[in-house]
Order: structure tokens, then C-alpha cells, then sequence
């Protein structure tokens, strides 16, 4: 994608006027993405973006820009580009010469069963279909189904000037069914969006049928759901979609740009307790296929497993380069970027709560009143304070230790640290689920995983008393 | 002729060659530049250029769509095949099309929408810009600890559009928005203060104002509470609700109405919201953020009333949809980039202003909530449901006057009910463009659950 000598010699171009350190990350990305309404494929796009990035950092300052041609003369004209806005603004410190690029070996590789290259358009299209057709099977009620398909191939190669070349072949495939429930004068919708960092071998355990069905039963079970309680009560957090919470409301504040610049609650709180001692949580991007998966970092950094959090101790934050030069640790394999046109920033890959050892039976047991929580809509948090807000999108109301009616419109409110305290119970199924995490205007694929779990108080908002 | 044109040309003949009944190249090609700040220092500085294009073909009254960023013939080739054999995976709909209108020259040669000034504002202006909203905020009050990101971006665009009906049209935009996150600290507590900002060159926009809104906000939340849950008034700060209406505004599309995933869906002409309220996209609208001279499938652009004096009266059509109910293109179509066929969007959306100041709004208020930020809104805001279920802060609001913060509060109801139970519209409309321009005067609702501990 870069020749090795076109590569060292824009290295040595952008650092000609000085700087710590420079890289350049080059992307190949094809792309299909197909969607249906109404029971018929509405559109079928494929695409293609290329380009490089280039990055001088000179002590806390990034310089940036991006090409979107691999051509050599692109790159190298970025590279001269990017030395004189950078010369701009800082003297130049000593003078630095690309020796020679090391090639890195993968520590992991994610197999690839069945490529989106070897799958026909014609086969694509018919997922989509199936997985219409069985939504609406599942219910009179199913007024309408949406359904995309998204694949990405995406191959990178990574030169930085410590001598690093890196190349990962990122392959992700996701479907996506949103339905719409219609009785009466209720409206409710449900969704699934399942996705793998590999092909469609995505569907072999359970078709797009499968996924379709769960969907309109989501939105079918919260017909029938009456307002939600508000006020402060426990909350039983269900597997897998819920550790979308523990990414919001904690994961975020364990990123080290937050921690080096104050702005994160966690700052300053490593090897102290900040979790009930129950609670161990980790970032993983070695996990075979999982969705936040690769065998580099977007910085030419091996995948490697990082314990978070142990028996309630704060062990490590998530680094990119920059922050970890900054705090004087290792990079974590958490340095990661949109694209070719964005700036890494260290980001969660697969963050989950280890499972814990209380029978998912016991989790209801002597609530008066509560709150069980299946999925989450997806959250906010802010990372300084660690307030959180997250949207309930099939949650049960608890009554004398019994899952009781589905409740609609619940929100959960609370503060990131002062739950992790308040978890008092830890079942041993734990779950993964798939999204996609915003930060910095940046969006990458992030898993998120959690086993059954009890919050002894949180603050539930919704309409009802 | 340009490069770009020549491309568009030569997409549109080839796509037509191939056997697309209809073909339509979108190009947009642009330049940005952003900095952000800390501690004084720039912490990033990024100046790229982009160009990228998009095929739409129709062949049988089929869609294939496709893009690249790679503009040499080979891939040209590549690109009008990949389309034309996705359109053969895709099902015939008889709505699906090219727009038939043909603009006249003056309002596809219309041009330079770009602010005066745009091109002459040097990179160091825009480091101290943010340079100065950071050292504001700083200064504000001595409570603001930091200043955790402080960020001025712009970028200018360039979009060509030509299609096999005939239709050719370009014109240059520009924007640009700039925003701080400020903490504050007193006793153990922290809270955080925003404040953003959008215009159509720096030059619009005053980095003291920002700064020294979001130090106080900051400063104001100290020593927030959670409330006790209650049925209460709510009045929105105009950013809020702006970002609610961001929420609410699929609902609009004719499309979704269609589909039965919007909450207006069957309301067109019923009174959807209190006899006061009226909202209006302006496609056209002087200085907007999102005007422009045709939608994104070459339709003119045009002003749309949606609810007039409370009742449902427009939605917002693209050719697809319009077909479809028999109607005109109210030249709403959209696309997020050149990688997507139009859906549609609204351009310019706001709520009508009335005649109160924001302090009589709060005045009028014995008791409620003053609503400054909220939090999870993509979650708890369903354009198709029509459920509103979110956290806010704030301040308490006590016989019309402004009393304690308040955090961890959630503020519940319905978008039918929240439209339909707006008592007073403030005199102070508001513009904010994240991705779509949208203006709200400060808002009172009465009757919402405010949730908390």
C-alpha cells in the first residue's frame, strides 16, 4: 500500500523541521452497505476510500493532515506539507533519520471464514430479505421492518518514526433490524445489530432470522409496557447489552487523555480501591472475531488483553502513544482512529466486567421494588464528573423479588464511581454485545461485554410513580 | 470546463452507456482545518483537503448506488460498473427516479454562499481564537479548574451535481463552529459547563462570549442535587431545545410519515401542538447554515411551514417520497456525504419566536425547572415512538426566580405532549448547525415528570 522507501523518506520530511515523533497510517477500505424498508432492498452501495494520514507530535502537540491518495508524489507532498505548518509554531529540536522500517509480526490473527469478497451480491441481498420476512412472522403488529447490511474490508499498513511497519487486515460484518410495533394507539420499537470483526460466518450460529425475530419480539413484549417507576431503587442489570453501561460510565473515564488532563474521576486513583471488591473489568482487543477486535492498533501497537480493574482495584488506564508518552506508561493497544482522516485517541476495543460467582436466581431476591434492565438504548457520559444518563429499551419492573410488566421510557441516571461501589452482585453469564462508541467526533466498532448484575440503588426517571 | 466537471461528465455519459436509464454524479470536495487547545498550548492542529464522488444509477426502476475517493478513469470505469451491478441486487419501485425539474441557470450557478472574508482568516487568527476562549474561561471564575477541550473548526465545501435529466449545478459553502468544555471545582465537587457555537466564518463568532458562558455554567452547577420526582414546568435554554428538536426532527420527513416511523404519521392537518407554535424549514433562509441553492438531487430549495399555529400543515418531501403522495419536492433531499443516496433533511429548521424576554419566561414560572443541558439523547429521544425520556441539569426555578443547581435529574413525557404543552415561546431564537442548522427560542413547558432521588 506504501513502498517501504516512500514511506522513510516522508518520515524524514515531516521530522526535516523537527518534532518527537511521526507517523503515517495508510487505509484501504471497500465497503457494501445495503438496505431495505417496506419489504424491498431500497439501495445497494459499494465504495472505496483510500488515503494516508500523517502526524508529527512535538511534546503535547499534534500536527495532522491526510491525503486521500496512496499515490508516492501524494504522500510525499502531504509530508512536505505538514513540515511547514508544523515549523510554524515550534523551533526545531534535534534532527532525526528513519534507519531502517521493522517489519512487526502479529500477536493475533482474526480468521476469516467467509470473506464479504467471496459472498455474491445476490446472496447479500437475500439476508436482508429472510430477515424481513421472519420479522414480520412474528406478530400482526409488525408495521415495518428495517434491515441493513454493513461489510468493510479495511487494510492498513502502519510506518512510525521509531523504525515501526505494521500491516492488520481489519474485516467487519454487521446487520442491523430495527421493527415497528403498531396496537392501538401504541407504537414501540425494538432492534438487534449483531456484528463480528470477521465475515459472514457471522450468520452460522444463528441466521438472520434468528436476529429478526429478536427484534420484533422486543418490540412486540413493549407494547404492553406501562409507564416506568421513577425514583431511586436497585437495578438488575441483564448480560450483554448492559455493559454498554460500564463502557459510558466508566470505561470512558479510564481512558488516559481524560486521566493526563484532569478530566477524568479516575485520575490519580490507581492501585485504589474504586469498585466493590466483586468487580473486575478488562479491555481486550485479542478476543477471537469479537466486534472490537484487530492484531494491531491503529498505531502499529500488538493487541494485548488489559486488566482495568481487579477484585475492585484500579489497575491500568487504556493508552494510546501520545498519552502514554505523556504519563510515562506503555501503549495498550487502545490507540485508535476512525480513519485515515482522524487522529488516534486511546479508545476501548472490548471492555467487560469479568463474571463473578452469585446465581443469576439470586439477583431479585428481597427487592421491593425495582428495576430489570435487558437492553440499553445506548448512553452518555461525562467523564469528568461521571454523571451518566442511559435509556432502558426493554426493561421489567421488580416486585417482591419477581420480574413483573415490561416499563417503557426508564431512564437510568447515576454516577459512574459511585456505582461500581454500589454492584452487590455478579452472576457468571457473561455476554457480549456490539456497538458503535463516539468520541472526539471519531466512531469506532467497540464491544462491550457483562455478565448478570445488581446495583444496590440507582436513580430510575420515567413517567409513572 | 474543471477537473471535476469533466468527471461528473464523463460518470454520467458512461453510466447512461452501460445501460442506467438514469445516472447521477454528486462530488463534494472540501478543505477543513481544526485546533484545539489546552493549557495554552495547541494540542492539535489538522489541515487536510478531501474529494470524494458518489453514482446514483436507476436501471428498471432499480437503485445501485456507489462511491470512491479515487478519480483516475480506471476507477471511474470501476465505480459506474459497481453501481450498475448493485442496481440488479436492488428491487423495482415505481417512485424511484431522478427529479423531472430543471433549474434555470441562476439558481444553479448561484455559487458563492461562502461568508466574505472566509478564505482570509490565517491559521494563526484560528489558534488564537481558540487560544482565547480557553484563557476566558480560565479567567472567568476562580472555581474553573480547566478548560478539558476548547476546539475552532471550519471547512469550506465544494458540491457538484449533474445528472441525466439535464441538471447541472454547483456552488461553494463554508462554516465553521467552535466549542469549550470547562470544569469546575469547589469542596470535592465538580461539574462541567459547555458552551458551542456555529457560523459561516470565525469571524461571526466571539471566543469571549463562548468561554465565558461555559465557565459559568460550570460555576453555576456547584453544589447540584438531585430533586425529589415530581410533575412539574420546565423551561428549555435554547441550545436545549434545539438539540431536542435535532431529536425530533426524522419525524418530519415525508418518508418516515410513509413508513409509519414517525409520530406525526396520520396527523397531517390535526393540531399536533399548542395554537402558539409554528415551525418552518427555510431552505432559503439569508445566512442560514444550511441554505442552499438546490437539495442534494438538484431540487430548488424552498421555505416549508410544518406546523402552522399548531397544526400539522407540511412535512418535508425528496422526489422519492413526493411521487409517492402525489406532491412537489420540497427540496429537502440529503445526504450525510457523497458514500450515500439522498435521503431527506431539513435545511434551515425553527420554531416561530414570540414576544417574551428569556427572564419573563422564567418569571412566569412559580415553580419548575430551568433546563440548561441534557444528557442520552439519542437514546431517549424516539422520533418514532414519540418517546422523550432524558437527563438534565440545571437550576430550580422558585417564584420565578432562579434558586439551587440541580444533576441526576431525568425529565420524561412524549414529543405529542411536549409540543402540545408549550405555554410560552421566548423572543430569542437561537442558531445551532450540528450537521443540520436548527433555531429555538427559550421554550416553557408545563407538565413534565422530573425524575430523581
Amino acid at each position: 500500500m506504501i513502498k517501504e522507501e516512500v514511506a522513510k523518506s516522508s518520515l524524514d520530511a515531516v521530522l526535516i523541521k523537527g518534532g518527537d515523533f511521526a507517523d503515517i497510517f495508510a487505509e484501504e477500505r471497500e465497503t457494501t452497505q445495503i438496505s431495505l424498508e417496506d419489504g424491498k432492498i431500497e439501495s445497494f452501495t459499494s465504495g472505496i476510500d483510500t488515503g494516508a494520514g500523517l502526524r508529527v507530535i512535538s511534546a503535547d502537540s499534534t500536527f495532522f493532515t491526510y491525503t486521500e491518495s496512496l499515490k508516492d508524489e501524494s504522500i510525499m507532498k502531504s509530508a512536505a506539507e505538514l513540515a511547514e505548518a508544523f515549523k510554524d509554531r515550534t523551533p526545531s529540536s534535534q534532527e532525526q533519520r528513519i534507519i531502517s522500517l521493522k517489519k512487526s509480526h502479529p500477536p493475533v490473527t482474526h480468521k476469516v471464514l467467509v470473506s464479504p469478497a467471496s459472498v455474491d451480491r445476490g446472496k447479500k441481498a437475500d439476508i436482508l430479505k429472510r430477515a424481513d420476512k421472519e420479522a414480520r412472522t412474528v406478530s400482526p403488529h409488525v408495521k415495518q421492518v428495517t434491515v441493513s447490511l454493513n461489510d468493510i474490508i479495511q487494510r492498513v499498513s502502519i510506518v512510525n518514526s521509531e523504525g515501526l511497519f505494521a500491516q492488520d487486515v481489519r474485516v467487519l460484518t454487521r446487520l442491523f433490524v430495527h421493527v415497528v410495533a403498531v396496537k392501538d394507539d401504541v407504537t414501540k420499537t425494538g432492534y438487534e445489530a449483531p456484528g463480528i470483526a470477521g465475515g459472514y460466518e457471522l450468520f452460522d450460529e444463528e441466521g438472520p432470522e434468528g436476529i429478526a425475530r429478536k427484534a420484533a419480539e422486543r418490540a412486540i413484549t413493549m407494547l404492553d409496557a406501562k409507564p416506568a417507576p421513577s425514583g431511586e431503587m436497585p437495578v438488575v442489570l441483564a448480560s450483554g447489552t448492559s455493559g454498554v453501561l460500564f463502557h459510558e460510565a466508566c470505561g470512558h473515564g479510564l481512558e488516559a487523555d481524560a486521566v493526563r488532563k484532569g478530566a477524568s474521576v479516575f485520575a490519580g486513583k490507581e492501585s485504589r480501591l474504586i469498585a466493590a471488591e466483586i468487580v473486575s473489568a478488562a479491555d481486550d482487543p485479542t478476543a477471537p472475531n469479537r466486534w472490537g477486535s484487530f492484531s494491531f492498533d491503529d498505531e502499529g501497537t500488538p493487541a494485548a488483553m488489559n486488566v482495568l480493574i481487579e477484585n475492585g482495584v484500579m489497575k491500568s488506564l487504556m493508552y494510546d502513544r501520545l498519552s502514554a508518552f505523556q504519563l510515562k506508561a506503555k501503549p495498550t493497544s487502545n490507540g485508535r482512529r476512525q480513519s485515515f482522516r482522524f487522529i488516534p485517541q486511546p479508545r476501548m476495543t472490548n471492555t467487560f466486567i469479568m463474571p463473578g460467582n452469585d446465581k443469576k436466581k439470586d439477583m431479585f431476591e428481597g427487592i421491593e421494588k425495582g428495576l430489570y434492565a435487558v437492553s440499553l438504548g445506548g448512553g452518555e457520559v461525562n467523564p469528568a464528573t461521571g454523571d451518566f444518563v442511559f435509556g432502558v429499551t426493554e426493561g421489567y419492573l421488580i416486585e417482591n423479588g419477581q420480574v413483573k410488566n415490561p416499563v417503557e421510557g426508564a431512564v437510568l441516571i447515576g454516577n459512574g464511581p459511585r456505582i461500581l461501589l454500589d454492584i452487590d452482585r455478579i452472576a457468571g453469564d457473561l455476554k457480549f454485545d456490539t456497538g458503535m462508541c463516539g468520541k472526539g467526533g471519531q466512531s469506532v466498532p467497540a464491544g462491550t461485554g457483562q455478565p448478570t448484575m445488581r446495583i444496590k440503588r440507582l436513580t430510575v426517571g420515567g413517567t409513572g410513580s | 470546463m474543471t477537473e471535476l466537471q469533466r468527471v461528473a461528465e464523463y460518470l454520467v455519459e458512461k453510466g447512461k452507456k452501460r445501460g442506467a436509464d438514469q445516472a447521477e454524479v454528486f462530488i463534494k470536495s472540501g478543505e477543513q482545518t481544526t485546533v484545539k487547545v489546552f493549557r495554552n498550548e495547541v494540542e492539535l492542529f489538522t489541515k487536510a483537503g478531501s474529494c470524494g464522488a458518489g453514482i446514483r444509477v436507476f436501471k428498471d426502476g432499480k437503485l445501485g448506488y456507489a462511491y470512491s475517493t479515487m478519480l483516475e478513469r480506471q476507477a471511474l470505469d470501476n465505480l459506474v460498473d459497481a453501481a450498475l451491478e448493485n442496481s440488479g441486487f436492488s428491487q423495482a419501485d415505481r417512485y424511484m427516479g431522478l427529479p423531472e425539474t430543471v433549474l434555470s441557470e441562476k439558481d444553479t450557478r448561484a455559487t458563492s454562499l461562502l461568508a466574505p472574508g472566509f478564505d482570509r482568516i490565517s491559521s494563526a487568527e484560528k489558534i488564537d481564537f481558540a487560544t482565547t476562549m480557553e484563557k476566558t474561561a480560565l479567567e472567568a471564575d476562580k472555581a474553573v479548574i480547566l478548560c478539558e477541550d476548547t476546539l475552532y473548526t471550519d471547512g469550506k465545501e465544494h458540491v457538484l451535481l449533474l445528472n441525466s435529466n439535464g441538471f447541472s449545478g454547483e456552488y461553494v459553502n463554508g462554516a465553521c463552529f467552535a466549542y469549550t468544555s470547562v470544569l469546575a471545582g469547589k469542596n470535592d465537587d465538580v461539574m462541567s459547563g459547555f458552551a458551542i457555537r456555529s457560523g459561516r466564518a470565525m469571524t461571526e463568532l466571539d471566543p469571549l462570549e463562548i468561554g465565558a458562558e461555559a465557565a459559568q455554567q460550570a460555576v453555576m452547577l456547584l453544589g447540584a442535587e438531585s430533586v425529589k420526582p415530581q410533575r412539574t414546568t420546565v423551561v428549555f435554554d435554547p441550545v436545549v431545545f434545539v438539540e431536542i428538536m435535532m431529536s425530533m426532527s426524522p419525524a418530519f420527513s415525508a418518508e418516515a410519515v410513509q413508513k409509519g416511523r414517525s409520530f406525526l404519521a396520520g396527523h397531517r392537518g390535526k393540531q399536533v401542538a399548542a395554537g402558539h407554535v409554528s415551525i418552518i424549514d427555510d431552505g432559503r433562509m439569508p445566512g442560514g447554515l444550511g441554505t442552499t441553492p438546490f437539495d442534494d438531487e438538484g431540487v430548488k430549495t424552498q421555505q416549508t411551514t410544518l406546523i402552522e399555529r399548531g397544526v400539522l400543515s407540511g412535512l418535508l418531501y425528496n422526489s422519492y417520497s413526493a411521487r409517492k403522495d402525489k406532491a412537489r419536492s420540497t427540496g429537502n433531499a440529503s445526504r450525510v456525504s457523497y458514500k450515500t443516496p439522498p435521503g431527506t433533511s431539513p435545511t434551515n429548521l425553527f420554531i416561530e419566536p414570540g414576544a417574551t424576554s428569556k427572564e419573563d419566561v422564567i418569571r412566569d414560572v412559580s415553580e419548575g425547572v430551568y433546563v440548561i443541558s441534557v444528557q442520552g439523547l439519542h437514546a431517549g429521544v424516539n422520533a418514532v415512538t414519540g418517546q422523550f425520556s432524558v437527563g438534565a441539569g440545571g437550576m430550580l426555578i422558585k417564584d420565578g426566580l432562579l434558586d439551587r443547581p440541580v444533576r441526576e435529574i431525568t425529565i420524561a413525557s412524549t414529543l405529542p405532549d411536549l409540543l402540545k404543552n408549550i405555554t410560552v415561546i421566548g423572543d430569542d431564537l437561537t442558531f445551532l448547525s450540528m450537521g443540520i442548522n436548527i433555531g429555538s427560542p427559550t421554550v416553557a413547558i408545563e407538565g413534565i415528570m422530573v425524575g430523581g432521588r
